[in-house]
Parts: C-alpha cells; structure tokens; sequence
C-alpha cells in the first residue's frame, strides 16, 4: 500500500515539477520536488496492518497466564534474575529460582534448558530466550546496538522503540548497584514481569546494556504503571 | 497514532508549507533541507532503517544542493 501511494506521490510530483517549469510557476516545482521527496519516503514506509493494544493484549495473556501457572505450580519463590547474552545462551534468558537465596552456575546452563535442577539453591525454571527478545532485537537493528553500553542509552533505545511501536514506553534510572525502572506494561492484569513481554524486554535490555545479571526485588503497581527496584548481582564471569 | 505516523505527517506538512511559502526554488530546498534534518534528528529512534535511509539520502542530496548554493553565492560576493 504504502509503496504505492509513494509512487502516486512521485509521479504527481513529476507531472506538477513538469507543469511548474513549463509555466515558470516556482510555487508548483516547489511543490513537484516536495511531492517526489515525500513519495520516496512514504514508499520506504513499512506498510503493515496495525492491531489495537487491546488485541494486542488479549493475544498474549493466556499465554503469560500460563507461565505464571508454571512457576505457581512449581512453587518458585525466588525474584526473576535476567541473564545477559553470554556463550551459552546467546540469547540470554529469565531465571526463576525456586528459593530467594539462590546460587546460580551460568556454565550448565544451555539453550535447550528449561527445568534447572540441583540442589534446592540451583533448582529453578530458565525461560530462553525471555519474553520480549524479539522486541529487542528489533531495536537493535533499527535504531542501534544494545549491548555493552550503559543503562541511560539502551532505556532511551528501548523507550523510543516502544513508542515508535505505540506499545508502552519504560524509563531506567541507574543508582550505583541498584536501578529503578518505570515500565507501562503491556499486560495490564500481569503482575510477574518476566511473563510481560514488555517488562522483560526492557530487563533483558537493561541486563544487555550493563552485560550484569540483573533481579527485580520489588514490583509495585503505580497506576498503569509498574515500579520495579532492580540489583545488579554481577557480570557473567562472576556466576559461571 | 505511533510515533512515526506524526514524524510522516510533520514532514509532509513542512514540505508543503515550505513549497507554498518559498518565493524561490533555492529557498524551498534549503527550508526542506531543515526538515528533513529535524526529522531524522528527532525520529532517530521512532523512524524504520529504510524511511531513515531513504531520509539521509535525500538530505545528502539537498546537501550538495546546498553547497552549491553557498558556493554560488561566495563567488556572487567576490565578484562584486
């Protein structure tokens, strides 16, 4: 659609530039130029159909709903640590320990992983690659790399992102080894982060920026939004 | 409306209002040259890769317009 409107627009643009130098009438070459500038860019509009947020919305809560019933089931007490990408989840990836004073050995960990088991410490769900990895990846390859910057950068990459995709939006502030993140989520009936695909992206991509492991301590629901008081554990190198 | 819709919208609105405004060709460019500028400065992260590209090309283009009518105009001033 939009590349043919962009070629509707070039080729009025060609026939008003045409009519202006013909009849010296600067207002319409103005006009003819403008009209093949806006027609390249109209065409290089990706032309998708849009769903409504609430489509959105009702497409994945079941689906989150049953992560949730996955890890109520399993009796996971522990707070959703982020994993950056690392050898062996190129991905990275949501762990959900079974206990909050977990250990963690990033070095068993593989992308095939789901049912981490050990002793009760160890034991927990690895959900890779995390909800919302997909969002990232695209915000990368539009407006930029993530990965090893810092947490101002990549909440400012993922926030415009959103926006851009009128899906939410997320600001993260970064005091020494704790962070604060405010995120509209996208599912407004989630209380888990790590099953929102938006919450999670923005984590992951916290998580990317630093290349720390990242937990989420507190999560408190703040009008439509979610307060999120995040502790950065440490690199990769530190846990394998 | 996303983001990007309105950075289309604004852009579209600044090129026509410019074409209409400007008394001359030169000025119409440079004044699109403007817009297409604060589009790509403010939609860095709200705008497609292909919109941005097809974006940076036309203000390359413009650029060079630009230039020359810089150049043009030096030259006017030091020929007296």
């Amino acid at each position: 659609m939009s590349r043919t409107v962009g070629a509707a627009l070039i080729g009025v643009g060609i026939i008003l530039w045409y009519y202006g130098g013909t009849s010296s009438n600067t207002t319409f070459i103005n006009l003819g130029i403008g009209s093949i500038i806006l027609g390249l860019v109209v065409a290089a509009f990706p032309a998708r159909g849009y769903v409504s947020k609430e489509a959105l919305e009702l497409s994945c809560s079941d689906m989150s709903g049953f992560f949730e019933k996955i890890v109520e089931n399993l009796e996971l007490g522990g707070n959703p640590v982020f994993i950056p990408p690392y050898e062996n989840l190129p991905q990275g990836g949501v762990f959900i320990p079974k206990v909050k004073d977990f250990r963690l050995s990033l070095g068993r960990f593989d992308e095939g992983d789901v049912f981490v088991t050990g002793s009760e410490r160890e034991t927990g769900v690895l959900i890779s690659p995390a909800p919302g990895y997909a969002l990232l990846r695209y915000f990368e390859e539009n407006y930029g790399e993530i990965r090893n910057t810092d947490v101002a950068y990549a909440s400012s990459v993922i926030s415009g992102g959103l926006s851009a995709l009128g899906i939410g939006s997320a600001e993260v502030f970064e005091e020494d080894d704790t962070m604060e993140a405010y995120i509209k989520p996208l599912l407004s009936k989630v209380d888990s982060v790590w099953s929102d695909p938006i919450s999670s992206a923005v984590l992951l991509g916290v998580a990317m920026a630093t290349g720390e492991l990242i937990s989420v301590e507190e999560v408190q629901r703040v009008n439509n939004y979610l307060r999120l008081k995040i502790r950065k554990l440490g690199s990769v190198e530190e846990w394998l | 409306m996303a983001m990007r819709e309105n950075m289309l919208i604004f852009l579209a609105f600044w090129i026509v209002l410019s074409g209409l405004l400007s008394p001359s060709l030169r000025i119409f460019l440079t004044v699109s040259l403007i817009g297409i500028l604060i589009v790509l400065e403010i939609g860095e992260f709200y705008l497609p890769k292909e919109t941005k590209e097809i974006l940076k090309i036309s203000s390359y283009f413009l650029l060079l317009i630009f230039a020359f009518i810089v150049a043009q105009k030096v030259y006017e001033v030091i020929k007296g």
